[in-house]
């Protein structure tokens, strides 16, 4: 069973102006999905839907075969979702391991090894790291809370290309190695290649896209 | 992690808010505190200064009014002047005071003391008295004021200190045949403790003090404060030093009629001249007390005099205490409400991993809150230092500003009772300096207040963060 299932959703923030229509998708548990899409095409939107921060106008969100609002968006926010940004993803007065225990179910100090964090890294301040490092620390907390999935939203947009590979990579790790369903939006084709399932929103319609 | 972790953390990083925000609330509670304590102080003055002066009511037949005032006829008179007969007339009230609704009076709580008195002008036998400064009506040569009380004690001269007794008992309710004089007028007549003065009653016949003899025997000695200043016109009979008093018994007997059985006229002392309308309305309900024959006259002057300038720099302070706490309140809001504005990043992340709204504020809450106990401690140091200059400074000021106006609030207040028979001065309990400190008391007052001020300034603040719609955490955070 799948994930986290769309199913024929459909999004307007105005009336008449659909950003989503009538979008359907199958996200499984150990796959790193990419969406793609151009700027203003609705990435993001569905990325919320999707994180239970907004409600579908039309259709619905399932998790584990349950419709997501059934319990409460809170509720789908908080045990199953992890969401990591393009930046500003940490607690500046927190040292990197404190933002990894801020919601940590699992032990920080390894996770944060085995992503490439020094021990003297996971104590600095946050903002002593570097871009690709406040990542990795982004990530860790992610994997670190437990949640089942990963939201991402444009994760490597502020990165440069050799970090945002091994940002990539480490997304990849999550999927494969952790078990997470880890869903990546972004408009860069080398983090795209990158994925197991590749996915594209054009004129308000999600199509899967080979690469 | 815990919420107390999290803005233990926010706290001990972000030091440079941190010393902001207790610099500033520092200072706020440093004025809150130090108005707290100057009210504080300026209450506690007024108390005593109601103390002090107490208030003063009496109460005396309704001459008038009362149907129970008789007007006799005595005796035809022949003026040898203006060669003219004129109708002589006593006028009593067959309705007095007994020394029972003296006693009952002075039970009514916040009633200090009840002073009655009959006065007959009398001659005692041999007593040699102090000349007056002014010629008495050839009639009263020899005479003086003998007052009939229940017991010295309550009687204004001596409940005001103007006399005081330096020698012997007082006389009380249960005494018959005793007197109190004047430590001058026993020298001048070798009298001393347990000698007796002698008096006739008076003859309604003869129109004099012919009757009965009557010997009262002297069981104290007064000495007065003050006596009549140098050139102050003054009788004989109306010397200080000239002054008899006796028992009711006694003066009843001088009196020798059955009219005169109880007192036409009491003086009222009551501790608190706030309470002069309950204690009246009390003494009014008093069983026992035929009002019709009896009217009140208040007289609150001297508290009203003296109490309006503190009561004036009372309503100041709680005034200014009260914009200080209502400006604090949106300092400390504005402040932290452009700091939350700062932290939206923050509030992101926080509401991605889940930390709920209310938990968020909490934390805002909890690191004020810890500054605020610290600078609050901080602030007992710094308003007691304050207050201990400013607010005897202002305290002061609104006693010697007032005085110096109107000159009437030192000797409205010293001169507790103006009347020819009292002379003494009683000094303000303000003028041996005014405490203003700030107590624990007032610090744990202070931090209820300080706790609410802060709350409603996090509350106002967190607007933005309530407002918050969880769909816009993704474009503020990218
Ligand atoms: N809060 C909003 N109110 C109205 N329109 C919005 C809002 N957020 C996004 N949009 C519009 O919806 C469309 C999709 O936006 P978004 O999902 O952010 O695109 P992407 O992430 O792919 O760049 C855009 O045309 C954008 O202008
Ligand atoms: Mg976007």
């Amino acid at each position: 069973m799948p994930t986290l299932e769309v199913k024929n959703v459909s999004y307007a923030y105005e009336r008449g102006k659909a950003v989503l229509q009538n979008v359907c998708a199958e996200l499984a548990t150990g796959k790193l999905y990419a969406i793609l899409g151009l700027s203003g095409s609705g990435k993001t939107t569905l990325l919320s839907l999707l994180g239970g921060l907004d409600v579908p106008t039309q259709g619905s969100v399932l998790f584990d075969g349950e419709d997501i609002s059934a319990k409460g968006l809170e509720h789908h926010r908080r045990n199953h979702i992890s969401l990591i940004f393009q930046s500003y993803n940490l607690i500046d007065y927190m040292t990197p391991i404190e933002n990894v225990r801020l919601t940590a179910k699992l032990d920080a100090a390894p996770i944060l090894e085995r992503l490439g964090l020094t021990k003297d890294e996971t104590h600095r301040n946050v903002l002593e790291l570097s871009g690709g490092q406040q990542q990795r620390v982004a990530i860790a907390r992610a994997l670190a809370s437990d949640a089942p999935v990963i939201l991402a939203d444009e994760p490597t947009g502020n990165l440069d290309t050799d970090t945002a590979d091994e940002i990539t990579a480490i997304l990849k790790e999550s999927a494969h190695a952790f078990g997470k369903c880890v869903i990546v939006v972004t408009h860069d084709r080398e983090v795209a290649k990158q994925a197991d399932v590749v996915l594209e929103i054009k004129r308000g319609h999600l199509k899967e896209k080979e690469m | 992690m815990s919420i107390f972790k999290r803005a233990f953390l926010y706290v001990t990083r972000k030091r440079g808010k941190t010393i902001l925000l207790f610099t500033i609330l520092l200072i706020m509670a440093t004025f809150v505190l130090t108005g707290l304590s100057i009210w504080k102080a300026s209450e506690t003055v007024q108390f005593d200064l109601r103390q002090s002066l107490g208030g003063k009511f009496d109460v005396f037949v309704d001459w008038n009014n009362s149907p129970y005032v008789v007007k006799e006829t005595v005796k035809e008179e022949y003026d040898e002047d203006t060669k003219k007969t004129s109708n002589g007339f006593i006028m009593y009230s067959t309705v007095q005071f007994t020394p029972e609704n003296i006693a009952a009076i002075k039970d009514v709580s916040g009633v200090k003391y009840c002073s009655a008195r009959q006065d007959n002008l009398l001659p005692f036998e041999g007593l040699s008295l102090f000349p007056g400064t002014i010629s008495t009506d050839a009639k009263y040569q020899g005479y003086t004021k003998a007052l009939g009380v229940c017991n010295t004690e309550d009687d204004e001269l001596f409940i005001t200190g103007t006399l005081t007794l330096t020698e012997g008992r007082h006389v009380s309710a249960d005494d018959t045949h005793v007197a109190i004089i004047s430590q001058d007028l026993a020298e001048r007549n070798e009298l001393k403790i347990g000698d007796y003065l002698t008096a006739h009653c008076y003859s309604i016949e003869d129109q004099g003090f012919t009757g009965q003899k009557i010997k009262v025997q002297i069981i104290g000695l007064f000495t007065p404060n003050a006596v009549e200043q140098f050139g102050e016109t003054v009788t004989t009979y109306d010397k200080i030093q000239n002054r008899v008093f006796v028992d009711l018994q006694s003066s009843k007997e001088f009196d020798g009629g059955e009219i005169n059985y109880g007192f036409s006229a009491l003086h009222v002392t009551i501790a608190d001249p706030q309470d002069m309308a309950r204690v009246l309305a009390e003494v009014k309900a008093l069983p026992g007390i035929d009002w019709k024959a009896f009217t009140v006259e208040v007289d609150n002057e001297t508290y009203e005099n003296a109490a309006a300038p503190l009561a004036a720099l009372n309503e100041l302070v709680v005034t200014l205490l009260v914009v200080i706490i209502g400006v604090s309140a949106i300092i400390l809001a504005l402040i932290l409400t452009l700091w939350t504005k700062t932290r939206i990043h923050e509030i992101g992340v926080f509401l991605s991993v889940g930390i709920r709204k209310p938990a968020i504020i909490g934390q805002y809450l909890i690191e004020v809150l810890l500054i605020a106990v610290l600078a609050f401690g901080l602030s007992y140091f710094t308003s007691n230092a304050i207050a201990g200059q400013i607010g005897n400074q202002l305290l002061e000021q609104s006693m010697q500003t007032e005085s110096e106006d109107d000159n009437n609030l030192v000797t409205a207040a010293a001169a507790v009772d103006v009347d020819a028979d009292n002379l003494i001065q009683k000094p303000l309990p303000t003028e041996d300096g005014i405490q203003v400190s700030v107590g624990l008391d007032n610090l744990a007052q202070f931090y209820l207040i300080g706790l609410a001020i802060i709350t409603v300034a996090v509350s106002a603040s967190s607007i933005t963060v309530m407002r918050l719609n969880p769909r816009e955490i993704l474009s503020k955070m990218s």
